[in-house]
């Protein structure tokens, strides 16, 4: 029986480098990925690289505000990456409303839904500052401090009541079946009542 | 100076005559430059639209809704675009508050079908058979229900802090709030 | 091998329960998590690769900036709207307060409408990197892609010097803009820019738009003809490419535009392959303009309208009125429609992006009979931008 716990630090220290993003563009922030990505700052020397899938993926970078539609789709996406799973909150929407302090229609405190590790100031931030950031969950993850993934699963009951009381009970099936009348045509709605 | 300035302004009198000999119910002016204004009665604005299309006015760029909730009035404001005449065009009607209703111009032009979904998402303005009122659009189902909207009534930093539960910490009174 | 019926059975049993549409057709769900729908989403019917029926589905990245505009002074609205288009932020800005101008009747002077068209074509010019780049990246060709990024950091640093800003400049203001120019040095480095891109054009050329994988990857897909693209209000390039030659500069001109010298390109196809050219020939005129604003060099004078009320901003009243101002944006006509009722905050804005236009019943029409693979290339083609639609 091996005990894994001794091999600790060395997968930490491979988790770190080697962090796929989801390709998630869940606010203005997103236009600051290609920058980022692309040969000026060149984001895949730290080993990042965006994916398409998020079962794949490691970092969730929420790209800026966030309303509850996103942060339905945000939540599902979450619960579909593998452990663990490292969320990085980009400019000043998802801390606190940021400019839309008074909108009605985003998110103010994002870190009432889902567990968040690092937070970037900054409206929008710089590809300084977020390179900072992921600099910082790299740090975070090495000495085993980004712990949102366990924090999310201890607390699970904590983060569903929010989400809940935001969305109303039941929304994943809710959301999932939405369309289907629509797809289907009017005529078979109609059957259906 | 001022004639120069009529002079430019020949060509929208020109277009606002041409109309409004085929629409004699509509009221129309001169803004300015490529700027026209007319105001038609409700019932009448889609032979209004079709007279105007028929006419060179090819796109309709947006159906925008103004609640003046003193009037207790909704003011929509068609604008459209001459392509062939270069001229911006406002087409206002009112309705009234308490049953904005009026008919639907998808049939003149199609992408009314959009703005019309848009308006009657923020503003409960009911278009008449337009057949994807009731289809999801920018809100959620929940949100629909509690009623949020862009009219004057709306109360919106209420909504926001019993929906966000936040701390009571705005003042709504407040005139010129600092941000 | 095991059946349908058993697979079907086999997830009942597990409390998982399939949705089937109707015999042979699924439903998929095409973003909002997806590379290229940019937090957007299309709800197919699909039979097999073939797409039935779409359905738009907008509304990720609404804020209710029409409400909020209410709450908040004119001046501070200026950093709330420029956030509904996000490639190309001076847009909103531009619109808002030519409307504004509009109202409180004031000619801006020449120095500022200088620096407005200059700063106006270089979002148009950095935009249309950025477009390139997606395309670029949707078609496969990396390469192209990075460059076009690597070339829009040089505008980006360009607005940053200008602006204090990378990306939200809040610079265009009522009246004008917020700061004079910084120097000479600025506009020798604008011009080494100009001249450099357009000399990198040439590569573009030869490995996007003379590429024979380009061609066939974009031609003859979401073909719209001139009367459906003039119902559906579609406007820009998008509606250049069926042969309307419809620019706002020219048919509504604003700033300095009647005195600039340019063409309007117009092709006659309406497919993605004619869009995409389309773009890169207007691309190619955007350089033009560029070169010739700095030919004509910043006039002499004030750089915005020297009036009491700019002074008190908080205090800041417009007469009551209405107006509408619009521009041409890369990706089509942009409007602001602005009412007040005389207060120190708007009775209402109201703007219109053209992709309202374009991502709701033209993609959901244009989809229709597409191949899945083509769905990516088709959005890009009509340079859907969803903040636009969601305000």
């Amino acid at each position: 029986m091996v005990d894994w716990r001794l091999y600790e630090p060395l997968i930490n220290f491979a988790r770190k480098r080697s962090m796929w993003i989801v390709a998630f563009c869940t606010g203005c922030g997103g236009i600051e990925m290609p920058p980022l990505m692309t040969s000026r700052y060149d984001l895949e020397r730290f080993g990042m690289m965006p994916n398409p899938a998020p079962r794949m993926a490691d970092l969730f970078l929420i790209t800026g505000y966030v309303t509850p539609k996103t942060l339905k789709r945000i939540i599902i996406t979450y619960e579909m990456q593998p452990d663990p799973k490292y969320v990085l909150a980009h400019g000043s929407c998802p801390l606190n409303g940021g400019i839309y302090w008074d909108a009605y229609n985003a998110i103010k405190h994002l870190d009432k839904y889902i567990p968040v590790d690092v937070a970037i100031a900054g409206c929008m931030p710089r590809p300084e500052a977020v390179m900072d950031g992921i600099k910082k969950i790299m740090d975070l993850i090495e000495t085993g401090k980004a712990d949102g993934w366990k924090r999310y699963k201890e607390n699970y009951e904590y983060y569903k009541k929010n989400q809940d009381e935001l969305f109303g009970e039941g929304w994943r099936e809710k959301t999932a079946r939405r369309w289907i009348p629509w797809l289907m045509g009017r005529e078979k709605k109609r059957e259906e009542e | 100076m001022a004639e120069e300035v009529k002079a430019s302004w020949s060509k929208g009198e020109e277009i606002v005559r041409m109309l409004l000999e085929k629409a004699p119910y509509a009221e129309g002016t001169v803004r300015r430059e490529r700027r026209l204004e007319f105001k038609v009665p409700a019932d009448r604005i889609v032979d209004f639209l079709r007279t105007a299309k028929a006419n060179g006015f090819e796109l309709l760029l947006q159906i925008t809704a103004v609640d003046w909730l003193k009037e207790g009035e909704i003011e929509l404001v068609y604008q459209l675009f001459s392509i062939s005449h270069g001229t911006h065009a406002m087409v206002k009607t009112r309705l009234p508050r308490d049953e904005a209703r009026i008919s639907t111009v998808m049939d003149i032009y199609p992408v009314a079908e959009t703005y019309e979904r848009d308006a009657h998402e923020f503003f409960k303005v009911t278009f008449e058979g337009n057949p994807k009122l009731e289809m999801p659009w920018i809100l959620e189902d929940e949100d629909r229900e509690v009623g949020v909207s862009h009219r004057k009534d709306f109360d919106m930093l209420g909504y926001v802090k019993r929906k966000y539960k936040l701390l009571d910490r705005f003042d709504e009174d407040k005139e010129n709030y600092v941000i | 091998m095991v059946t349908q019926e058993e697979l079907i059975r086999e997830a009942r049993e597990n409390g998982m329960e399939l949705l089937p549409l109707e015999k042979d057709t699924y439903e998929l769900f095409f973003g909002p998590q997806h590379m290229a729908t940019e937090n957007y989403s299309l709800i197919l019917k699909m039979d097999g690769h073939r797409v039935v029926k779409a359905i738009a589905n907008p509304g990720f990245l609404h804020r209710g900036f029409e409400k909020l505009a209410e709450y908040r002074p004119w001046h501070t609205n200026i950093a709330l709207l420029l956030r509904i288009c996000v490639p190309e932020p001076d847009v909103p800005e531009a619109i808002y307060s030519m409307a504004v101008d509009e109202l409180m009747g004031w000619e801006v002077p020449e120095r500022a409408q200088w620096i407005r068209t200059t700063v106006l074509e270089m979002a148009r010019v950095s935009a249309y990197l950025f477009w390139m780049m997606g395309l670029s990246f949707k078609l496969g060709v990396y390469t192209a892609g990075q460059w076009a990024a690597a070339y829009r950091e040089r505008f980006m640093a360009l607005f940053e010097e200008l602006t204090g800003a990378r990306v939200y400049h809040i610079y265009t203001i009522p009246g004008g803009v917020r700061r004079d120019i910084p120097g000479d040095k600025w506009l020798r480095q604008l011009r080494d820019t100009v001249e450099y891109i357009k000399d990198k054009l040439k590569d573009f050329d030869n490995l996007v738009f003379e590429n024979y994988i380009t061609y066939r990857r974009l031609e003859g897909i979401g073909v719209m003809d001139k009367k459906f693209a003039l119902n559906e209000g579609v406007t820009g390039p998008n509606l250049r490419a069926t042969g309307v030659p419809y620019d706002v500069r020219r048919a509504d001109p604003y700033l300095l535009y009647p005195e600039l010298d340019f063409e309007v390109p117009v092709l006659k196809e309406g497919d993605a392959l004619a869009r995409a050219l389309v773009r890169r020939f207007e691309f190619e005129q955007d350089l033009y303009i560029l070169e010739q604003l700095l030919d004509m060099g910043p006039p002499s004078g004030p750089y915005k309208v020297d009036h009491p009320s700019l002074k008190a901003l908080p205090r800041f009243r417009v007469p009551a009125g209405d107006a509408f101002a619009h521009v041409e944006a890369t990706k089509g006509d942009f409007g602001a429609y602005v009412v007040s009722d005389g207060g120190n905050k708007p009775y209402r804005v109201q703007i219109r992006g053209p992709s309202i236009a374009h991502g709701i019943r033209v993609i959901e029409q244009l989809l229709v009979g597409a191949r899945l693979a083509d769905v990516p290339v088709i959005l890009m083609s009509l340079d859907n931008c969803p903040p636009d639609i969601d305000r």
